[in-house]
């Protein structure tokens, strides 16, 4: 029994191995005019711990690596367009949500996941997915250790006068140029969210599940959609 | 006096850069799920309205409009499609694209413009201008990325769902699944399909485009 379910692993690690991206590494492009810069290469000072203390995340390289908690935009925003790239350890040991696990929290609260999902077939738990809400369209991921682009577009909830919620948020994702989440609506915040209740503004948060995933190049542009 | 004058106006009038966008990097390859329209090399996935060979000039890896608006010989339903373009260095410089051959993206020089309408650069024409001047100098090689949710017919042939459009000029998000009310412009009689060729637009102006590539979707 053993033997054929070491069997099952080498054949899962070699297809996995063998897979070939449908996406390609995107070129940087410097952040448009109207952009909030939150991370371009040296100060973390955009971001804190959710109870206000500093910081912990390291830069290495001209980007910042996960350590010592989640960590949120000191300013809030609505609607928006993010532009982030991240990059995922190589964690061949390492199985499932352990396998190079972070995640983008758009208000703190909706997540898209960042995960190493190369050569899988995507679930709503993979890459790209919002988590546990909608898988993305396509598998656009990269091998660990390059480079990827996430391009979000964001439409916070809407609320009427008496502080209801009218229409829940809205997202849009491209994953290295190819477009994974198509206007999918939010039912409500995702798992391991920031304790706030869904509003119109909120902070940016980027987590911390364990895994050294570095980012940078860290920009949104505050909108304001119909 | 006249100097103060001369000043006062220089602060009054908008800033010549009135534009949000920076310019972009060197284009990456198309994806391994791309259809690729335009790879730098030859037409052959484009025909005039009549059926003919293109007669559009290839060189530098880029194709320049000439004699006519041309078509993707093949159809398709929903995609995301990109491409770039650089506009000629002074006068005309309008061009297009059309998908479906009926709903155009608007392809013009409107760098510098602080008050836009749905006939610049990065409007849904006639119909929706858009909400930021992402546009780039002339000089400069420009990027569009598109995603397009064709109409949706019933059984009948009549047109339920309008179609969808999400637009972004040089990386700036301009417009995000909003509907296109119908055909653009005032073609009478053009028709609205399930599935039609991209066309791009001989406007009279020697406007080139390059890296034409799009990726089928499913957007139900």
């Amino acid at each position: 029994m053993q033997s054929v379910i070491r069997a099952l692993l080498l054949w899962a690690v070699a297809s996995q191995v063998g897979a070939e991206p449908v996406a390609r590494e995107q070129p940087s492009a410097p952040p448009p005019r109207d952009a909030v810069v939150l991370f371009a290469g040296e100060s973390v000072e955009a971001f804190a711990l959710p109870d206000g203390q500093p910081c912990p995340w390291r830069v290495v390289d001209g980007a910042m690596e996960v350590r010592g908690g989640n960590i949120v935009t000191r300013a809030e925003f609505g609607d928006c367009q993010l532009h982030l790239e991240f990059w995922i350890p190589d964690l061949p040991g390492a199985t499932g949500q352990a396998k190079g696990n972070s995640g983008v929290y758009l208000h703190g609260l909706y997540e898209v996941q960042i995960l190493d999902s190369f050569g899988l077939e995507s679930r709503h738990n993979d890459c790209g997915a919002i988590y546990e809400v909608a898988a993305p369209l396509v598998n656009a991921c990269l091998p660990p250790e390059t480079w990827q682009t996430y391009d979000i577009l964001f439409r916070a909830p809407r609320f009427d006068e008496a502080g209801q919620l009218t229409e829940p948020p809205r997202l849009s994702v491209f994953q290295n140029g190819l477009l994974i989440q198509h206007n999918v609506a939010v039912p409500r915040p995702t798992r391991a969210h920031l304790e706030r209740a869904p509003a119109p503004r909120g902070p940016l948060m980027l987590q911390d599940h364990g895994c050294a995933v570095r980012y940078r190049n860290i920009w949104l542009r505050p909108l304001t959609l119909k | 006096m006249r100097l103060a004058c001369f000043l006062i106006c220089l602060w009054l009038a908008p800033l010549p850069a009135q534009s949000v966008a920076a310019p972009q990097p060197d284009p990456a390859a198309p994806p391994a799920d791309a259809v690729v329209l335009f790879d730098g090399t030859n037409l052959d996935a484009f025909r005039k309205a009549n059926g003919a060979a293109p007669t559009w000039v290839v060189a530098d890896g880029a194709m320049e409009v000439k004699g006519g608006d041309i078509f993707s010989r093949r159809s398709f339903r929903d995609y995301q499609l990109h491409f770039d373009f650089l506009l000629p260095p002074t006068g005309n410089s309008n061009s297009g694209v059309k998908l479906h051959g009926v709903y155009e993206i608007q392809v013009i020089d409107s760098y510098g413009k602080a008050k836009l309408g749905a006939g610049d650069c990065g409007a849904i024409y006639s119909f929706t201008p858009p909400p930021h001047n992402a546009c780039l100098p002339r000089t400069q090689w420009q990027t569009y990325d598109i995603i397009f949710r064709a109409p949706r017919f019933d059984g009948e042939g009549k047109k339920i769902e309008a179609p969808r459009v999400t637009v972004l000029l040089n990386g700036v998000w301009l417009h995000h699944d909003a509907e296109v009310p119908g055909v653009t412009g005032n073609h009478p009689g053009a028709k609205e399909l399930p599935e039609a060729p991209v066309m791009f637009q001989d406007h009279g102006a020697a406007v080139r485009y390059r890296n034409v590539w799009l990726r089928e979707l499913n957007l139900d």
